[in-house]
């Protein structure tokens, strides 16, 4: 019994690191622009379509589409940001939700008129590859994808500590005014920050393609986790939602074990949410 | 302006009228008017589409073959009246049908549909055959003289699995003694587990777990790997075509060997085998049809079918194909077109062997409406095809048990 436990511990880190990826580009959206990104999930799906269709079509490995989808999702997020969300930022939270949202459910319809609303997934040479940890099954293609979002995670860290843009943002996020007192592009920095979100959301969507299908309605799901671990690890803090997104995917997977049936695994998750809300709401890691 | 629109919707009215006299007009004399009650448009319009093209090749084939013989050569004529995969749409379009004088209904796929059509049809005493809609309140406790089932009942799908992995264990030499039952956590799910519960303890398996679980979720690693610990002699799913794509990835990727049994939905989908390959192959999954089975003609009709409409035919094309000649046999041995005689000639129908297409002996009807020897068949990917295992009367191949392990494969 002890090996079902160290597997659902090892599951649940691993797809807690796609989660953290997920939730780190949410998060920085967060703390930079003070906007929610209701259609985070939606670029996940795209992301997810574009690694499926590169090795349908093109033949291109999943994992180069995620260095390619890297720059293009940045360009995305960047463009995204000028032509739609630049027009409702410091606006009231509702413009920001409903514009968002909107975008959310046009990127599904989109989807579904672009690639049907059948579900896609790939079937690689590699897809079922697994080795032994004393006991448990470790899927490579699993692992490949919790190392590569949680050395990208990383590297945004570094990004944001060592580099003056990385400070600039991290100004942005600390005091709008006070940046645009010391000359900091305010409008810059926001859509930089936006295509960081949308190319780290977009890479955790295509690492997770040797696992995992993608259809239309793939992103709302991981949208929600992402809410529940950004609160979790404080909003707008990186290291917090790193943090939470692995707490988030071992809390499932045991939970999937412990509770009565594993369709109440979600329940641990909200559960845990609404608690952190009541009790800490600035989350584990956020100042109060 | 008003006094416009009034006159513009006046005119349009009558031509509308006109159109739909001259559409009546248009049928000869003789032509017996069937009425095909399907959602034709909306969300389930595809499968209201595939389901009809069953009626369109069996009358095609019937009036080609000189139509009906007792009625003087009579050529059957569809009506349709589309659903829209809606209750009320549905009850509305009975009453259309019934006054433009078709002699049966055939319909509706949907069982939320079907049974309240039913109960209009029952009484305007007009002759609905269903083919397709299984739900078992259909024909259970109505005393209904005018609906003619077709299709098995819901519960008969748990039946026919349990029954099958009872008979395919015991005739390897290593029966199933104990099952883990998995389902998605929508009423399709429940009640298609409720069902096996019942059946599996029935039938004296041990039930190690009955295990729900959310459709959409991206890792069930934990509870496949609590299956593997549990070590049933077979797994029995209900899933959508994600979540059981998903769960046999899990399963190869832990090693987990253990035989899959399906339920129709997710394992019968096409996309299964386009999306794992390999890994597709042994998987059972209990269907309504398949054109392997072992019945004079099946492959032809499949073919034709294939020919006709570019696409495979199914098991919905296959029960809407044979009720339109449970009809015909009807009409030919009513002798009339009236559809007290039609419905008294449908309960005293009998088509037994090569001439019923489905996968079992005699069609009839019960007093009850149901067809009583109405079952499902139990299908096994083997080399990337859905191949016909059980029942051992119609199997194109024998069923590969037990399954090799994925280590051997």
């Amino acid at each position: 019994m002890a090996d079902v436990y160290l597997q659902a511990v090892l599951s649940g880190l691993m797809i807690g690191g796609v989660y953290a990826l997920v939730a780190v580009g949410l998060t920085l959206i967060f703390g930079v622009m003070d906007i929610i990104n209701f259609a985070h999930g939606e670029f996940l799906m795209f992301g997810m379509y574009a690694a499926v269709f590169g090795s349908i079509l093109l033949g291109i490995d999943p994992y180069i589409s995620a260095l390619i989808c890297l720059p293009v999702f940045f360009a995305i997020g960047w463009a995204t940001h000028a032509g739609l969300i630049r027009h409702v930022v410091g606006k009231g939270h509702a413009i920001q939700i409903l514009l968002t949202l909107g975008l959310s459910l046009t990127m599904q319809a989109l989807a579904q008129f672009l690639f049907s609303a059948d579900f896609q997934s790939l079937n690689l040479s590699y897809s079922a590859a697994t080795f032994d940890l004393s006991g448990a099954r470790v899927s490579y293609p699993r692992l490949a994808a919790f190392l590569i979002s949680m050395a990208l995670c990383a590297g945004l860290w570094v990004f944001l500590q060592r580099t003056d843009t990385g400070k600039a943002l991290r100004a942005c996020a600390e005091e709008h005014e006070g940046s645009l007192a010391v000359g900091i592009d305010l409008d810059r920095m926001y859509k930089i920050a936006f295509g960081l979100g949308i190319a780290c959301v977009a890479v955790a969507g295509v690492v997770m393609t040797p696992f995992f299908y993608v259809a239309p309605v793939v992103g709302p799901g991981f949208t929600l986790v992402a809410f529940v671990v950004v609160v979790l690890g404080g909003l707008g803090n990186i290291p917090g939602a790193v943090f939470g997104g692995l707490v988030i995917g071992v809390i499932e997977s045991l939970a999937a074990l412990l509770m009565p049936a594993p369709s109440l695994k979600h329940l641990a998750v909200y559960v845990l949410f609404v608690l952190v809300l009541l009790f800490r709401p600035q989350g584990l890691f956020g100042r109060a | 302006m008003s006094r416009i629109i009034k006159s513009l919707s006046l005119a349009a009215g009558v031509a509308l009228s006109f159109s739909a006299l001259s559409g009546v007009a248009a049928f000869a004399a003789d032509d017996v008017k069937v009425g095909i009650l399907l959602p034709l448009s909306g969300s389930v319009a595809p499968i209201g589409i595939n389901n009809r093209r069953g009626h369109e090749l069996a009358i095609d084939e019937i009036n080609a073959a000189g139509g009906i013989k007792s009625l003087g050569g009579a050529k059957l004529v569809m009506v349709d009246g589309d659903t829209q995969g809606k209750t009320n749409v549905g009850i509305s379009e009975v009453e259309k049908l019934g006054e433009q004088g078709v002699v049966a209904i055939m319909g509706a796929y949907q069982s939320n549909v079907t049974f309240p059509t039913t109960q209009i049809a029952e009484r305007l005493r007009i002759p609905y055959i269903d083919p397709v809609a299984i739900a078992d309140s259909i024909t259970e406790g109505r005393g209904f003289k005018y609906t003619f089932k077709v299709s098995p009942k819901a519960s008969w799908y748990a039946r026919d699995q349990i029954q099958f992995l009872i008979t395919a264990s015991t005739a390897a030499g290593e029966p199933v003694k104990s099952v883990v039952l998995m389902h998605e956590d929508t009423l399709f799910g429940n009640a298609s587990s409720d069902g096996q519960e019942h059946f599996a303890k029935e039938n004296g398996l041990e039930i190690l777990a009955n295990i729900s679980y959310p459709k959409d979720t991206p890792d069930m690693t934990s509870t496949v790997a609590q299956i593997k610990e549990m070590n049933p002699d077979a797994v029995v799913l209900v899933s959508y075509i994600n979540d059981a794509v998903l769960i046999t990835k899990t399963m190869r990727e832990l090693g987990v060997d253990i035989p899959i049994v399906g339920t129709s939905a997710g394992h019968i989908d096409p996309a299964y085998i386009a999306n794992l390959g390999d890994a597709a192959n042994y998987t059972f999954t209990v269907g309504e049809w398949n054109p392997d089975i072992k019945k004079d003609g099946a492959a032809e009709i499949a073919a034709r079918f294939l020919e006709k409409f570019g696409i495979p035919m199914n098991g919905h094309a296959a029960e809407t194909y044979m009720s339109t000649m449970v009809l015909r046999e009807a009409l030919e041995k009513a002798g009339s077109s009236d559809r007290e005689a039609v419905a008294a000639a449908l309960r005293d129908t009998k088509i037994c062997g090569d001439a019923n297409l489905l996968p079992y002996d005699c069609i009839e009807f019960a007093a009850d409406g149901q067809s009583p020897q109405a079952n499902l068949v139990i299908l096994q990917i083997i080399d990337g095809t859905y191949k016909t295992v059980w029942p051992a009367s119609i199997a194109a191949a024998d069923a590969i048990w037990p399954v090799p392990g994925w280590a051997a494969r």
